[in-house]
């Protein structure tokens, strides 16, 4: 009995040891592009309710998705702590008008995920109203079996 | 025999739960140490276009997005700075922060310097993110993101 347990629980993380393979359309990946994709949206609905009720709801999802030690870079290259962004999303100084993503790709290595993608969301920042398009990396890992984000960074697309 | 075999399934078992962990210690610090390495390899290979010391440093399916938002693969990359599209007269690089979470480096660091980019020098300090993954025991970049710095 004590050594079924022992096998079933190490099939089940045996496979998280493969890591820093080089990506590749397998249908391993193709299933972790699905749960990157489900995840990424479930941080944007929660950052979504979490601005408008000024942190009164959503902050349980967001402190799921968002690593204890998320870097976050912002679209004036200002570098956030978790708490800092939490405290930026809760403050007031972020509204969203719209929102959305219109492409995106991903880069699976194992437990790590790469993302990068356009977003188009209209936004008020500290009382400035952006409607230009943003260039976005997200990068994902997998911790204790779940998906977490520790490094985003945002730019402005512009003409060089 | 039995008891032996639980214990090393067990052993690989909890490796596998742990290791996504953000790693600390010796071993996080000589991680630390050889990314900071590459990291200033890579700065002045860009410094003086070495593109053979960048293609040994960049992942194959590398992706690079500059301060304008502009998306690039590693090809694109190398093809801009071979043309002299992109051109790196100074590049000084700090305020690293490095997050080592087993075969994946997530660091974070500010860059300096003149950047000649489509014929215009940009001077501006850039905030960036470096994501390097260990593939077949070497240290690739698979990933670098900048911002320009600027008052929001």
């Amino acid at each position: 009995m004590r050594f079924a347990l022992v096998l079933s629980l190490a099939m089940l993380t045996i496979p998280g040891v493969l890591r820093g393979q080089k990506p590749d359309s397998t249908n391993a990946n193709a299933e972790i592009e699905k749960e990157i994709l489900k995840i990424d949206d479930e941080k944007d609905h929660a950052m979504q309710r979490y601005v408008a009720s000024h942190g009164e709801v959503g902050g349980p999802e967001l402190d799921q998705i968002y690593a204890d030690d998320l870097v976050f870079v912002n679209t004036h290259g200002g570098l956030l702590t978790k708490a800092q962004r939490l405290e930026d999303l809760r403050s007031g100084n972020l509204k969203f008008i719209s929102f959305g993503r219109d492409s995106y790709s991903l880069h699976v290595y194992g437990d790590t995920v790469v993302m990068t993608g356009r977003a188009t969301s209209e936004v008020v920042y500290m009382g400035k109203v952006n409607r230009i398009p943003r260039r976005f990396t997200n990068v994902y890992i997998k911790m204790a079996g779940q998906w977490r984000l520790v490094a985003h960074q945002a730019t402005t697309i512009a003409e060089p | 025999m039995r008891r032996f075999l639980s214990t090393v399934l067990l052993a690989v078992s909890l490796a596998g739960l742990i290791k996504a962990q953000e790693l600390t210690g010796d071993k996080a610090e000589q991680v630390k140490k050889d990314i900071l390495k590459i990291e200033k390899e890579r700065a002045q290979a860009l410094e003086k276009g070495d593109i053979a010391v960048l293609d040994r440093i960049l992942a194959d399916d590398y992706v690079y997005v500059n301060v304008f938002g502009e998306l690039h693969s590693k090809v694109q990359r190398f093809s801009t700075i071979r043309s002299g599209v992109s051109k790196h007269e100074s590049l000084q690089e700090d305020d690293f922060r490095v997050h080592v979470y087993g075969d994946t480096v997530v660091m974070t660091g500010r860059a300096s310097g003149l950047v000649n980019y489509r014929g215009k020098v940009n001077d501006k300090a850039r905030r960036f993110t470096n994501v390097y993954i260990k593939q077949d025991g070497q240290w690739q970049l698979v990933a670098h993101h900048a911002t320009t710095m600027a008052e929001p």
